[in-house]
């Protein structure tokens, strides 16, 4: 009985430890972001300090993926995002999300002329230098545009470019397969170009592309240790003396730059919490501890940026593979069975770090309207039910497959079930790693629904086009279409620009009811005080080198 | 012994190249292209198509593993799809971080697990002995993340002693160490407990108290030598897959090592990562076990004189051998 006692004294006081460490965090876990913040740069905490005049010592940013490669033309990966740019330049840099040809700031290139809608002239300027001391020509901008498509680093240089034909060492014609909005801005300023020098590519071993490259940015790598950290610093020679010719890109107002892997959403709550890093992108679920809804809590700044990707379903149109495909009532059903709303609640988001699509785009996008959002297959279960009577099925009789990730919030996956049983579908939730997503989505016969998520560089019918032109599949389209009328009208979206072409586009593609755009996330960013702005590239990602600090600001880590 | 050694190392060989094919082969044939992971959704066909011919992955399956197998004997393990690093520098960079997490976190289970198991034994069926068996138990049965985060809010958060995440320093490993231990602790513990209960009882043990040895000299030199086996068998293993990386513990505390390597590569389909690894964790784990019943050797002579034996009934059989050859002639 004593034994008993003990026993049970022990465990209540293990609980009550584990209780007290888990919710020891109240004070600053100020939820309940319901004040409706509109996305786009709101900063708090720190606004009215004064910004240092000069170069700060460091910074360091925590990174959320372990897993990149920061040698010229290295694979795709989101940290590579980030740090591209420091490192390497190109030719335009995009100053911001969705900005034109002519928004574009100069950077490796001089000026940038338009010959005609398919040719354009490129001048570089003629004293650029890497950070080895090799002069940057047009031969290397060409091999760098060879390399990058073949590398499959920016794959989508095959789709826009024909070829760069070398006029003389700084001047370049550039020929273009196709026109249209954010086709040039994509091959001058794409965040994701890289142009390094060629004799040196062609020389330098594989250890010293990823540890030592020759930097065409005003960053280079001093340090790096494989999936724990990367730091980089501010060149002194960088080759653009003139202040006054800096683009975005390439303002140098951190001195070291170290970069550090942390991996899990919360240990990057954690590290910011207890000054390990000066500055992390978070996780929706954990915006609470640092945003109380309208300003960022004391001691930190908070950046609300727009989501450049859309959280879309895509309904198999593939004949004779899925009863979605000649049944459009059926298709009709499961699209207004959805609600967005929901769905973006169960994945842990509100209103402060998400918003609901009405296209298969973002509200961030150039060319998206506002208006879409009136009449867009909105909830509604009643509707749902009698598009799924008329369908010809009885209760229960289809089974949908729904393809989706693992990497997705399970409630995202709940909410959606349900609304489609509520319908009246049966669902097969089939949620699968990355690779084996990758590789069934391209199979018509593996799914009748698929969950993916959909972005574009800037314009909204980039987005469209990455998922809606032939050329880019083997069976149609991202959900399989065979339609010559929704590809004339992408064609003509794609090549004008139009007010009227994309309303065109929008509306065909509404008419099919193949797909639903149905939320997309804001990127969320975390700086420690001291930090007065933290800014972002084209993509929404940090552009740490052109933080804002404040006079008296301190790295956390001296 | 020497022999006995000679022996075991080259017994791996064939271990490690059966593990190479088997995992080269599981990794074909599972579903899952690392070429569109690689190029993402706006690769055409055609770049598809080209990039895996650049990587050969076209070639007909026996042709890539004939290749593998040979770069393999020259101990190149390709290189990484997704990194475009070489595997094996990776694997060699990584391994300081695993070992030392490994290290320390078996040296806390050894130092801190078997007095316990001791204790427990001695004082089998008291209080005491119940209090630690449960909470063994409780250590046994947390999972190793939960714990982990509580650590972290404990120590790193609340009392701002530790860092919380990192691999710079050996105060970064203090965390995780105690993580990574308290399930291999609680297990040898227990383990430690119940074998020294066997040997306590014996008549060895009867006699050298009857002998008027001092109890801590019963318990330390007669009884735990010879409880030793089991509880070195147990730590063997549990070194062998803490030295095969932790992938819990490292994302947790974010250190580069073996296990969330290889988990990105099984993430991406980044063959030769998964492949280099696997073999690596083969190569370790045998290594491991080589050592452990080496040091059964050290810790039983019985065990020793089988391994000598062994070692010279080989050798007098090829003696007898090479005497037949002669007769032959």
């Amino acid at each position: 009985m004593r034994l008993r006692k003990i026993g049970a004294a022990l465990l209540a006081a293990v609980m009550t430890c584990s209780l007290a460490a888990c919710g020891g965090n109240s004070a600053n876990s100020a939820g309940g972001n319901a004040a409706g913040s509109t996305a786009g740069g709101e900063s708090g905490g720190s606004a009215s300090r004064e910004a240092a005049s000069g170069q700060v010592d460091k910074v360091v940013f925590a990174l959320n993926a372990s897993s990149f490669d920061m040698s010229p033309f290295g694979a795709v990966s989101v940290p590579r995002f980030w740090m591209v740019q420091n490192v390497y330049a190109s030719l335009f840099c995009t100053p911001y999300y969705g900005a034109s040809l002519e928004e574009l700031e100069p950077w490796l290139a001089k000026s940038c002329e338009k010959i005609d809608d398919l040719t354009y002239s490129v001048e570089l300027y003629d004293y650029i230098k890497d950070s080895k001391g090799n002069d940057i020509t047009a031969e290397d901008i060409v091999f760098s545009y060879d390399m990058m498509y073949s590398k499959g680093t920016e794959t989508r240089i095959g789709t826009y470019l024909d070829n760069i034909e070398i006029v003389d060492d700084y001047n370049m014609i550039f020929h273009l397969k196709k026109y249209g909005p954010g086709v040039m801005e994509f091959l001058m300023g794409n965040y994701t170009l890289n142009i390094c020098d060629k004799d040196w590519y062609e020389s330098a071993s594989d250890e010293e592309k990823c540890n030592d490259p020759a930097a065409t940015g005003a960053y280079r790598i001093v340090d790096y240790v494989a999936g724990s950290s990367i730091t980089l610093e501010a060149i002194d020679d960088y080759w653009q003396k003139d202040e006054s010719l800096r683009c975005s890109a390439d303002v140098q107002n951190v001195k070291t730059i170290q970069y550090t892997v942390i991996t899990e959403n919360s240990m990057r709550s954690i590290a910011l919490e207890n000054k390990e890093v000066d500055g992390a992108v978070i996780d929706a679920s954990e915006l609470g501890r640092f945003y109380d809804g309208a300003n960022a809590q004391p001691g930190y700044s908070v950046d609300i940026e727009g989501g450049t990707y859309c959280n879309v379903v895509f309904l198999n149109m593939d004949s004779g593979k899925s009863p979605f495909a000649d049944n459009e009532n059926l298709r009709l059903a499961a699209l207004y069975a959805l609600d967005s709303e929901s769905i973006m609640y169960g994945g842990d988001y509100d209103e402060s770090t998400a918003e609901v699509c009405y296209s298969l785009g973002t509200s961030t996008m150039a060319s998206y309207d506002d208006s879409w959002a009136e009449d867009y297959f909105n909830y509604d279960p009643e509707k749902a039910k009698e598009y799924y009577k008329a369908s010809g099925y009885a209760d229960g009789e289809v089974t949908i497959r729904l393809l989706s990730r693992t990497s997705i919030v399970d409630g995202i996956h709940s909410v959606m079930v349900a609304n489609l049983e509520a319908a009246g579908f049966k669902v097969d939730l089939m949620a699968y790693d990355q690779a084996l997503f990758n590789t069934y989505k391209s199979d018509s016969s593996q799914w009748d629904m698929i969950l993916d998520n959909k972005g574009a560089t800037g314009n909204i019918v980039t987005c469209w086009d990455n998922n809606f032109n032939p050329a880019g599949f083997e069976n149609g389209s991202v959900c399989f279409t065979h339609d010559d009328t929704l590809v004339s009208l992408l064609t003509a979206a794609t090549t004008t620009g139009s007010d009227e072409d994309v309303k065109a586009f929008h509306e065909y593609l509404k008419g099919m009811a193949c797909a639903k755009g149905l939320f997309t996330s804001y990127n969320l960013m975390v700086g420690q005080d001291g930090i007065l702005d933290l800014k972002v590239n084209a993509n929404m990602m940090p552009r740490v080198n052109a933080f804002t600090f404040a006079s008296d600001y301190q790295s956390c880590k001296k | 012994m020497a022999r006995y050694i000679g022996k075991r190392l080259l017994q791996m060989i064939p271990i490690l190249i059966v593990v190479a094919i088997l995992i080269f082969s599981l990794m074909s044939f599972v579903p899952g292209d690392p070429v569109q992971i690689m190029l993402g959704d706006n690769a055409t066909p055609e770049q598809i198509m080209e990039t895996r011919a650049s990587l050969g992955l076209d070639k007909p399956f026996i042709s890539r593993l004939g290749s593998y197998l040979a770069d393999l004997a020259r101990l190149d393990f390709g290189k990484s799809y997704t990194q475009g690093t070489a595997v094996g520098a990776e694997l060699m960079a990584r391994f300081p971080k695993t070992l030392t997490l490994a290290f320390f976190s078996i040296i806390f289970t050894i130092v801190i697990g078997i007095p316990i198991g001791i204790q427990c034994a001695i004082n089998a069926n008291k209080l005491s002995d119940k209090v630690w068996m449960f909470l063994t138990m409780l250590g046994n049965s947390m999972p190793g993340f939960w714990l982990a985060l509580l650590l972290v809010i404990l120590f790193s958060v609340k009392l701002g002693w530790l860092p919380s995440s990192g691999d710079s320093g050996l105060n970064y490993f203090i965390l995780p160490v105690i993580a990574n231990s308290i399930g291999s602790l609680a297990d040898i513990a227990r383990q430690t407990r119940s074998s020294m209960l066997e040997v306590i009882r014996s008549d060895y043990v009867v006699t050298a108290r009857s002998k008027g040895l001092s109890e801590r000299d019963v318990i330390w030199k007669h009884a735990l030598p010879n409880a030793l086996i089991p509880i070195i068998t147990v730590c063997g293993s549990r070194f062998g897959f803490m030295l095969g990386g932790t992938v819990i513990i490292e994302s947790v505390f974010s250190i580069a090592g073996i296990g969330t390597y290889m988990v990105n590569g099984i993430n991406s389909r980044d063959y030769p990562i998964v492949q280099g690894s696997i073999i690596y964790i083969a190569f370790i784990f045998a290594f491991i076990m080589l050592l452990t019943d080496l040091i059964y050797a050290y810790v039983d002579p019985r065990i020793k004189a089988q391994y000598i034996s062994a070692g010279s009934k080989s050798k007098k059989r090829e003696r007898g051998g090479i005497r037949k050859s002669y007769g032959k002639e």
